[in-house]
Parts: C-alpha cells; sequence; structure tokens
C-alpha cells in the first residue's frame, strides 16, 4: 500500500532535513580533523619517541638512551616524586614514588611506553632504575653504581 | 618494503575473515551479503579472529608475534575460506527452508545503487582518515597508557607479561579491557618489522571504512539507498567522530563501528525475513569483535541481543542465543586470564556495587543525568532538532507497519543509555561532597561520555533517515491478501504488476493496488493465468543480494 500524498510530502521533509543537518556538520569535523591532524603530524619527536610538554626534549632525549642503553627486554624500575595516593590507584599498597604507586600517573605510564620494548617492573632488585625527576639515593644501594645522568634523570645499573 | 609487507599482512586479515565467513555460512560472502558489505564484514571477522587468536596463544604462553603461529593459522583459515566447497555444503538453503519473501524491500538496483555509494563513501573516508592520522604518532593518555602500550608490548616482548598486563594495574589503566585492538596493532608491527603508528591508524581507518560499506548496505536492505546516504552522513558529521575520534588509535571508534553494525544487521534480521540467514553469521562476528574490542562492547552487544531476543518469533530466539554464545567464545581466554589476574572491571565490582557505596554516590544522579545531556554525541544545537524530528519520523515508521523496527531502536538505545548512565553514577569514587571525587567525575564524563555514547547516538540520529525512509516506502500489503487471486473481468486482461523487484519504488507484485485495472493500449492480447506472487515463485531476495 503506497505512502498517502502527505506521508511522502512529510518523510521527504525529515530526510531533507537530516540530510541538511549532515552536510551542515560535516565541513567543520572536516576542517577540524585537517587541523587536529597536522597539529599531530607536527609533534616533534626524538629517536621516535614524541616530545611531551610536560617530559620536555632533554626528558625524551634521556628516555631514548635509556631504551637503547637498556638490553633488549630487560624491565625497568621507575622511580617518581612522591604524590598522594591517586583515587584510581587500585594497588592497596606499595612503595610511595615507585612504580607508579603514589607518583603522578599519566607520566608513569608515559613513561612505560616510551620505554617500550623493556617492561616496566616492581621488584626492588631490578638490575636498571630510572630516577626520573628525582634524585638517587645517597649513597646509592651495594653495587648500584650512576649508569647515565642528565638534569634530573638518572640511570642506575646494579 | 615495510608498506607492502603491512599490506600483505592487513589482506591475510581480509582474507582469513572471508574465511570465517564462508565456512560459517557455507556461501561466499561476496556474494552472500553483495561486494560492499561483505568486504566490511570480511575486514571485521579477520580482525575478529586475530583478536581472539593473539588472545587465546598469549594466554597459553605462546609467541604473539605473526610467526610462529597467529600468520599461519590465518593463512590456513584464509585457504580454507577459498578452496571451493563440495555442492552440498555450499548450496543455499532449500526453497521450504527459507523465510517467506517479504514484499515490501527495495529492489535489486537500488541495493546495488546503495552498495554503490557506501563503497565510495567508505573508500573516501578509509583514506582521508588514512592520510590524515598516518604521520601522527602516540601522544594522548589513553593511546599511551592503554591500546598501544599493550600492543608494543605484544609486539615488541612477543609474549603476554603478566608484568605488564597485571601488576603494575590502577584502575585508570582498565587492565580488564580486552586484547583485540592491542593484538591487532601488534600484528601490523609484526609486519612492518618495527612499531608503527602508522599502520595502526591505517587499521583504525580500514575499521572506519568497514563501519561504513556495513552500515550502508544493511540500511540500504532496509530502508533503501536515499534513507541509508543520509545515514551515513549523519554518523560520520556526529561531532568527533571524523575531527578527533578518527586520528587516536583508541577503542572507540573500533567497538562503535561492531556494535552499530551488529545492532543494524539484527535490526535488518528483525524487520526483512527475507535478508538471508547468512547476516546471522555477520551479526555472531560482530558480537565477538564488540565484546573483544572494549568493555562498553558487551553492553552494546548484550543489549542488541537482548531485545533482539525479546522482539524475535519464537522460533527464531534460538538462533540467538547460538550468536551471543559464538560473540563470547573469543572472549572467554580474556576472561579467564583476567580472574586469575584479579583484573576486575573498574564498572562493576565489588565495591562499586556494594549498597554502602550505591547509597553514598546515589545523590549524584542528577549531576550525571545532566551531564550526560550535556555532553551527548550531537545533542546540542541541530542535532535537538533532529531528536525532535524523530517523534514524527517514528510515527511514519510505524504508520507503514515497522512498529517492530522502532521498538528495538528505541529500546537498544534506551538500554545502553540506562547501563552508561548507571556505571557512571556508580563508580563515582565518592558524595558530591568530596570534592577529588567531584572532580574525577566531572572529567570523567566530560573525557568520554562523547565517545562511549556513540552507539545509543548514531543509532538515534540515523533512525530519522530510515524511519522517514521506511514511511515512505508505505506499507507492505498483507500476505495473504496478496497472494490471493483477483480475478481479472471479462473483457479486461489482467496486469501481472511490474514483475519481480522492477516496480515503481521497489512494489513487488504483491504491493501494486488491484484496481483500477489498466486497459492495454491497441487490440487487446490474448489473456493471460493471473499472476500472483505464489504462482511466480519467491521474489529474488534482494536483500540478500
Amino acid at each position: 500500500m503506497p505512502a498517502g500524498r502527505g506521508t511522502r510530502v512529510v518523510a521527504v521533509g525529515l530526510l531533507v532535513l537530516a540530510a541538511v543537518l549532515a552536510l551542515v556538520r560535516l565541513p567543520g569535523e572536516l576542517s577540524t580533523q585537517s587541523d587536529t591532524a597536522a597539529t599531530g603530524r607536527a609533534m616533534p619527536t626524538v629517536a621516535s619517541i614524541p616530545v611531551q610538554d610536560s617530559i620536555g626534549a632533554a626528558g625524551t632525549e634521556f628516555l631514548a638512551l635509556v631504551r637503547r642503553s637498556v638490553p633488549a627486554h630487560q624491565p625497568v624500575r621507575v622511580v617518581q616524586p612522591i604524590t598522594s595516593v591517586s583515587r584510581l590507584e587500585s594497588r592497596i599498597s606499595g612503595q610511595p614514588g615507585v612504580c607508579g604507586y603514589a607518583a603522578t600517573g599519566l607520566t608513569y605510564y608515559w613513561l612505560a611506553y616510551a620505554l617500550v620494548p623493556h617492561p616496566m617492573t616492581c621488584d626492588p632488585d631490578a638490575r636498571w632504575t630510572l630516577y626520573a625527576r628525582v634524585a638517587p639515593p645517597a649513597p646509592l644501594p651495594p653495587g648500584a653504581s650512576v649508569y647515565a645522568r642528565s638534569g634530573t634523570w638518572t640511570l642506575v645499573r646494579r | 618494503m615495510s608498506t607492502a609487507a603491512v599490506a600483505a599482512g592487513g589482506l591475510l586479515v581480509l582474507l582469513a575473515g572471508h574465511g570465517v565467513l564462508r565456512l560459517t555460512t557455507g556461501r561466499r560472502p561476496l556474494v552472500a551479503y553483495g561486494p560492499t558489505a561483505g568486504t566490511g564484514l570480511c575486514w571485521f571477522a579477520g580482525v575478529a579472529l586475530l583478536g581472539a587468536l593473539t588472545t587465546l596463544v598469549g594466554v597459553l604462553g605462546g609467541s604473539t608475534r605473526p610467526l610462529p603461529v597467529l600468520g599461519p593459522v590465518l593463512g590456513l583459515v584464509a585457504l580454507a575460506g577459498l578452496v571451493p566447497f563440495p555442492a552440498r555444503f555450499g548450496r543455499p538453503a532449500p526453497e521450504h527452508a527459507r523465510p517467506a519473501p517479504e514484499t515490501d524491500g527495495p529492489t535489486r538496483r537500488q541495493v546495488r545503487l546503495g552498495d554503490t555509494v557506501a563503497a565510495i563513501l567508505a573508500v573516501a573516508v578509509t583514506v582521508l582518515i588514512a592520510v590524515q592520522s598516518a604521520g601522527i604518532p602516540t601522544r594522548s593518555n589513553d593511546e599511551y597508557a592503554i591500546w598501544v602500550l599493550r600492543a608494543r608490548m605484544l609486539s615488541q616482548l612477543g609474549r603476554l607479561d603478566s608484568a605488564v598486563f597485571a601488576d603494575t594495574a590502577t584502575g585508570y589503566q582498565h587492565q580488564e579491557y580486552p586484547l583485540f585492538l592491542p593484538a591487532l596493532f601488534a600484528w601490523f608491527d609484526g609486519w612492518a618489522g618495527r612499531p608503527s603508528d602508522a599502520a595502526a591508524h591505517v587499521a583504525i581507518a580500514a575499521l572506519v571504512g568497514a563501519t561504513v560499506t556495513v552500515a550502508g548496505a544493511v540500511l540500504t536492505r532496509l530502508a533503501g539507498p536515499a534513507p541509508a546516504l543520509v545515514s551515513l552522513l549523519l554518523v560520520l558529521s556526529l561531532p568527533t567522530v571524523l575531527s578527533v575520534q578518527s586520528l587516536q588509535l583508541m577503542a572507540d571508534l573500533p567497538v562503535f563501528g561492531y556494535a552499530l553494525c551488529l545492532a543494524l544487521v539484527l535490526a535488518l534480521w528483525l524487520s526483512r525475513p527475507d535478508a538471508g540467514e547468512a547476516w546471522l553469521a555477520a551479526a555472531a562476528v560482530l558480537a565477538a569483535g564488540a565484546i573483544g574490542t572494549k568493555a562498553e562492547g558487551q553492553l552494546f552487544a548484550g543489549s542488541a541481543l537482548l531485545v533482539t531476543l525479546a522482539l524475535a518469533p519464537g522460533r527464531r530466539r534460538g538462533v540467538l542465543v547460538v550468536i551471543a554464545a559464538a560473540g563470547l567464545v573469543g572472549f572467554l581466554p580474556w576472561h579467564a586470564y583476567a580472574y586469575v589476574h584479579h583484573l576486575r572491571s573498574w564498572v562493576a565490582n565489588g565495591t562499586t556495587l556494594s549498597a554502602a557505596h550505591l547509597r553514598e554516590v546515589l545523590p549524584w544522579a542528577e549531576t550525571v543525568a545532566r551531564s550526560m545531556v550535556q555532553q551527548w554525541p550531537g545533542g546540542a544545537g541541530w542535532g535537538l532538532v533532529l531528536l525532535v524530528a524523530l517523534v514524527p519520523a517514528a510515527a511514519l515508521a510505524i504508520r507503514a507497519g515497522h512498529g517492530r523496527l522502532v521498538v528495538f531502536v528505541v529500546a537498544v538505545v534506551a538500554l545502553d543509555v540506562a547501563v552508561l548512565y548507571a556505571q557512571y553514577v556508580a563508580t563515582a569514587l565518592g558524595p558530591p561532597s568530596d570534592p577529588v571525587a567531584a572532580r574525577l567525575l566531572t572529567g570523567q564524563l566530560r573525557v568520554t561520555v562523547y565517545r562511549v555514547a556513540l552507539v545509543p547516538a548514531a543509532l538515534l540520529a540515523l533512525a530519522v533517515p530510515v524511519f522517514a525512509g521506511l514511511g515512505l516506502r508505505g506499507r507492505p500489503a498483507p500476505a495473504e491478501a496478496a497472494a490471493e487471486p483477483v480475478p481479472a473481468a471479462p473483457g479486461e486482461v489482467s496486469d501481472p504488476g511490474p514483475g519481480p523487484a522492477t516496480g515503481a519504488r521497489g512494489r513487488s507484485p504483491a504491493s501494486v493496488p488491484r484496481t483500477p485495472r489498466r486497459r492495454s493500449p491497441g487490440p487487446a492480447p490474448p489473456p493471460r493465468p493471473r499472476a500472483s506472487p505464489a504462482a511466480a515463485g519467491p521474489r529474488p531476495p534482494a536483500a540478500s543480494c
């Protein structure tokens, strides 16, 4: 049973309305996409690691050095400045500042990403420890030595 | 070399998906679904197979690199899909086992037109996204903290290392998120021979393209090519879909693609019995992909399947249970891994669901509702006009006899929104008087609603053109009346109608008005037997192409 004339008019009107809405929105979306993409592509990198504002070029260069220097697939323990424990933290205990516990979470994740393929570890006896914007303990634990240092970034090897 | 290798890896995924669909339906996907939807579904199926396989191999302690397991298995599935089947496996279902042909669908020509337009749009969108995004490095927090980090661990460590996937768990990282998307990125890393954000971006672009092909083809079969095209444009123009999300290596668009296409395929299956049973295999693949891509996928797949189960005729409900089970199979290894490693859901766990916590966070209900409305994808400005237009559009569809489809869309959207709303309230970290909880919840709503609510938002948006299109087609004549032979008046020549699938706006013989009868010009030809649809045999199933 074909639609009546009134129904057809309403239906076509709705179709046109929807089409107009889509065509009004699309150019803005495409323009924003182009701008966003251009900004993303312009992001500087150091040894293929993008330079995050919060890390800076020097910090990124040090991360690239760590990634290069630590033998393949050996894990890295990360120590950061201590903050309050995040409400998003699901661990109920840990050493503050170590392994992302009671530390700036997003920075920790970025370090984890930048150091791939080296997995992060929470092992206190780890062979490699990265002190990220925090001074290593003095004196260093027995058997440990500074492998590399740049500003507030230090890589310690056991 | 690297580009060619990545292309070869992509082709293998596509062919493996072809194999999955061929093996499950017994038909060639490009024939069963048409070339457009068939190609998109092959990609969806291949990605889901790769994700399920990578997860299984990783959980069992095997290598998550293309060699020695993943590539050969995908290759075998691809080969199995290419070899000719014995006739008894490849034959379509016997006539009596097929559902009664629907009399109101689009014509073959309309289907072909809709498929062609969807294919062109899909290629354009895929190329656009790939070109724009391929040079963007991983930079946003969910990319580096969740999706790409896991992908790189799978590709660079070559295994599912519990030190990465479990030990450093915090709520932010959503360690319980499944691995289909990281597995896809890792696969391309393996073929590129190094970590490749560009290949991952192309993979996302291809998933968006697949979404356009499948959604376009299904919508064409539901409502015709024009409503399908308008729907696709509306979905692509949803704020942030192209401008932001298509450029990110995150799971929101992939899960959106799987879940939206699943809902549309189920809607097609509900509305058009002549669509062909092959779409059920597609639904299983899409459900598996949605469930295995992101936690929200379980909600979207579950709600679509649940509503379909409620609306489907009794004898067809069993099939839906099989689809749901098939969708869950690929997810089970990851579920087991998460259980063993205590990777609890951030949303539904003992804490968030405890009575004391719920009492504490219940006062957030109003704030969450208000914020969801404010952050709703495309919910402001013109979007509101579209929401208002939904009411007359739904009325037209109901009037045209598509009430079940309207109920389906409304119920799926309502269920999705209700669960999303409940999860936001339940995951508040404290009462409104807690400033930290307030800050975190506000931020959470601001940065996630526009992404996770894409499926219900898109369904609402495309419902307007689809319902209007259905209203435009008119109400199908009741099957009994259509099949009833109409005696020709003496001296009058019976009009057999425009013939199968050639009527104006797709009207089949059953929908051609019986009166007034048209007299043939010139001398009357000898009278012919009245052609009823039953006598003419079933109409070629245009919807299944």
